[in-house]
């Protein structure tokens, strides 16, 4: 498995235990070759795991996703095709015996997440899509339940390098409807090199209900990516964590980790520094791993440009709520 | 930057201008915002700014210059107050709700400057990215009625036509979008609807040729760029000097990148961005100052030596080429590039045992591109190590799986050491592949007759 980008745990083959669910690039750095591949590792049931290409020889995936969205008990496949000059947006419909009809829902480049929720609150699994390089979107595909997506922009930047970095579904405001947490901040574009950018950061789209979305700016994030909520200091309110990858790493003061401290109506998130080291942070996981009620994260790094200090592959953090340190 | 600036127009309202015998001042001054890890020059004349609106001298001047150092260097907040302020103070100039950056200031640019360009597609771009077509269409046609060349315009066009699925129409407006952009703009869309309407031939030609041009670039934007020459963030100047150069204005890019080097002269990108660019001008001793300036400033930055080797070759200055290489090995001992370079060089020299031992600290370093893998290849099978120059083509497959010299080689080594099976499994392969030359498959498939004395695969 070459590149494998996005991993997602989902009992897909519906037998009771957790399959994975993994996108491959097969190379990360810029390649617009048709060499991303949609891989299952089928869990046994003994915590082995058989590995299924599901797609192949395909441009570049970096998400993908299962849910039922036509409703005929069986689960499909929402991906995120990045490619390079070429890229899609598209379903992949189950049609029994690990074969799939796919189904392009937006042809454009550089998409990097597809979300799943129900949007719109019609009942139905609907997809939204950060789409990056020059386009700078975020789709919402809204499905009729048999599979027919109609396509609404919910948010896009003129600047084409605005550099959006990853997005996941929140309920920042606990108000029961999948809102949209964001980052942009990747490093790579119309500069000879990598490096923060004034515009840089988190923001969030609340989701107002009929599939109507508003606007807020979270904070800023030089190199921003990852953005996940969590409620840190226990009071309640849903706070962000996110990590920045490309940012000047050559400052001592330069930050990798950042907690957004909810302060209790989703107007104003107080940053606080959570690190400086290790550099160049690109992917988070939150959970209870330890199971004793506290919880823990664990970042993954990306050290693709230098300075090559302070690095690290996979770093596992604990908390300390007394302080939230 | 364009966008950014808006998400900050809320913060105006929130923070009231402190107290001024000048109106001016009360209008449009911002709270000087922390400054302390800036330049002082920046503070200085930010304060110098600042005293000239409190005391009334030349203050529109100095709120116009006071408003481009707060948004060249990044202050969104601050900025849009003085913008906010000029547009009272000078309500029939264009540039101030134009640097806003936000849908209701372009429109009102627009009818401030019907004859600005950039404004009419941004203003389409943003209604596109509202879901208003109809308004979006309008404002490209607008462009178009002053400029029918516009990639931008057209492209914005062919994105409409994408979304309504008309694509006859979109088909025409991508193809002009590329005629009249050096296949820079659209043409990437374009591909995908030749696949969608199965003109995959047409696609395929379009994949083959124009993918190198993958790279977007923004166009020229005098009222945006100009600013950022009073800008002390090398990032941002790096920024707007790439955006100059991928918009083909060298002339900007040379003076933003001097600007830059002017702010941090130990930056060494800035110096081997400005020394590319002199390279690619063909202003050799230019090139020459900057890239030993970034490898004297900045020696770890690999591609400065390398750069600097490729300027001296290119003088016709091997022996000093050669000894840069050597040098930049030195500061950059695990350079993929660089170990490359002298891999090369000893086989150019006949060494190729030693080249080979180069070429494996390569990949031991490096494992992403096929072409050194086929250049390593094809030293093994010269001097008689078929097997580990099948190896190194299979490991070219790996990093680039449809890379075509890998394919070819891979191809005619198997005919060549007589692999009958193999040769018609390889040579099948890359028959009907688009991104090989037509002639290279002829080849392979008269070698395969004349070595087999068999009729190719798929003739």
């Amino acid at each position: 498995m070459r590149a494998p980008v996005h991993a997602e745990a989902v009992d897909f083959d519906e037998d009771g235990d957790l399959d994975i669910l993994v996108a491959s690039m097969s190379i990360v750095y810029p390649n617009p070759n048709k060499i991303g591949t949609i891989f299952l590792l089928e869990n046994r049931g003994d915590q082995t795991f058989h590995k299924r290409v599901l797609a192949e020889n395909i441009d570049r995936v970096n998400d993908v996703r299962a849910a039922d969205f036509n409703n005929d008990g069986r689960m499909d496949l929402a991906i995120a095709q990045f490619g390079y000059d070429q890229g899609q947006v598209a379903w992949m419909e189950g049609l029994g015996n690990w074969e799939f009809a796919t189904h392009t829902l937006l042809n454009l480049s550089g998409s990097i997440n597809v979300c799943l929720s129900d949007f719109d609150g019609n009942g139905t699994t609907d997809i939204a899509a950060l789409f990056s390089q020059q386009w700078e979107e975020i789709h919402l595909f809204l499905n009729d339940g048999e599979g027919n997506f109609e396509d609404t922009i919910l948010f896009g930047s003129t600047n084409e390098d605005f550099a959006s970095s990853g997005m996941r579904i929140a309920d920042l405001n606990q108000d029961g409807r999948p809102d949209l947490l964001f980052t942009n901040g990747d490093g790579f574009g119309p500069a000879a090199y990598p490096g923060p950018r004034p515009w840089h950061g988190v923001q969030w789209l609340e989701n107002l209900g009929n599939a109507e979305f508003q606007f807020h700016r979270i904070g800023y994030l030089p190199g921003a990516y990852s953005p996940i909520d969590i409620d840190l200091d226990n009071d309640g309110h849903r706070d962000v964590l996110a990590l920045s990858c490309f940012n000047n790493w050559y400052d001592d003061n330069a930050v990798s980790m950042v907690w957004f401290r909810n302060t209790g109506n989703e107007q104003f998130f107080e940053p606080r520094t959570l690190a400086h080291k290790p550099t160049h942070l690109l992917s988070i996981a939150v959970a209870d791993f330890e199971g004793i009620g506290d919880l823990q994260l664990v970042t993954g790094a990306f050290h693709a440009w230098p300075p090559y200090e302070n690095l690290s592959s996979i770093t596992y953090w604990k908390l300390y709520p007394e302080n939230h340190e | 930057m364009r966008s950014a600036l808006v998400l900050f127009l809320f913060l105006v309202v929130a923070c009231p201008p402190e107290k001024s015998p000048n109106p001016i001042a009360n209008i449009a001054l911002p709270p000087q915002p922390e400054l302390n890890a800036w330049p002082i020059e920046l503070g200085d004349r930010i304060r110098e700014t600042e005293d000239r609106i409190r005391r009334d001298e030349d203050s529109v001047e100095a709120l116009i210059s006071l408003s481009g150092l707060y948004h060249a260097n990044g202050f969104y907040s601050e900025a849009s107050q003085c913008y906010l302020g000029l547009i009272q103070l000078q309500p029939d100039q264009p540039k101030w709700p134009y640097r806003l950056d936000a849908l209701p200031f372009w429109e009102a640019s627009s009818q401030l400057a019907p004859s600005n360009e950039p404004a009419f597609v941004r203003l389409g771009d943003a209604y596109l990215k509202n879901n208003d077509l109809d308004k979006a269409d309008r404002a490209y046609d607008t462009v178009l009625s002053m400029n029918p060349k516009n990639p931008y315009a057209l492209m914005g066009k062919g994105r409409i036509a994408i979304g309504q699925q008309n694509w006859t129409e979109a088909i025409s407006h991508l193809n002009a979008a590329g005629l009249h952009s050096n296949s820079r703009i659209g043409t990437d869309l374009l591909v995908s609807v030749y696949e969608i309407t199965g003109e995959s031939q047409k696609a395929a030609d379009i994949r083959e040729n124009v993918t190198t041009y993958g790279l977007f670039f923004d166009f020229d934007d005098p009222w945006i760029q100009e600013i950022l020459l009073d800008s002390y963030d090398p990032h941002q100047i790096a920024v707007a000097a790439g955006k100059a150069k991928h918009a083909e204005n060298t002339a900007l890019a040379i003076r933003l990148l001097n600007r830059g080097i002017s702010v941090s002269p130990k930056d060494g990108h800035l110096r081997l961005e400005l020394g590319m660019i002199f390279v690619a001008n063909n202003q050799l001793t230019e090139a020459l100052s900057q890239l030993q300036e970034c490898v004297a400033v900045a020696p770890k930055i690999e591609e400065g030596w390398s750069m600097l080797s490729s300027l001296y070759r290119l003088r016709g200055d091997a022996a000093q080429a050669d000894r840069v290489l050597m040098e930049g090995l030195q500061h950059c001992p695990d350079s993929p590039g660089l170990r490359l370079g002298k891999a090369r060089r000893l086989n150019q020299f006949g060494k190729t045992k030693e080249a080979l031992a180069e070429y494996e600290i390569v990949f031991s370093l490096y494992l992403e591109e096929a072409e050194p893998f086929v250049e390593a290849a094809l030293l093994y099978f010269q001097i008689g190590q078929t097997s580990e120059g099948f190896r190194a083509i299979e490991k070219a497959l790996e990093a680039e799986p449809n890379f075509p010299p890998a394919l070819v080689e891979m191809t005619r080594h198997k005919i060549i050491s007589k692999d009958q099976e193999d040769a018609a499994r390889w040579l099948s392969r890359i028959t009907h592949d688009p991104g090989i030359n037509p002639n290279m498959i002829q080849e392979m498939q008269q070698l395969f007759k004349k070595t087999f004395n068999s009729r190719p695969p798929n003739q």
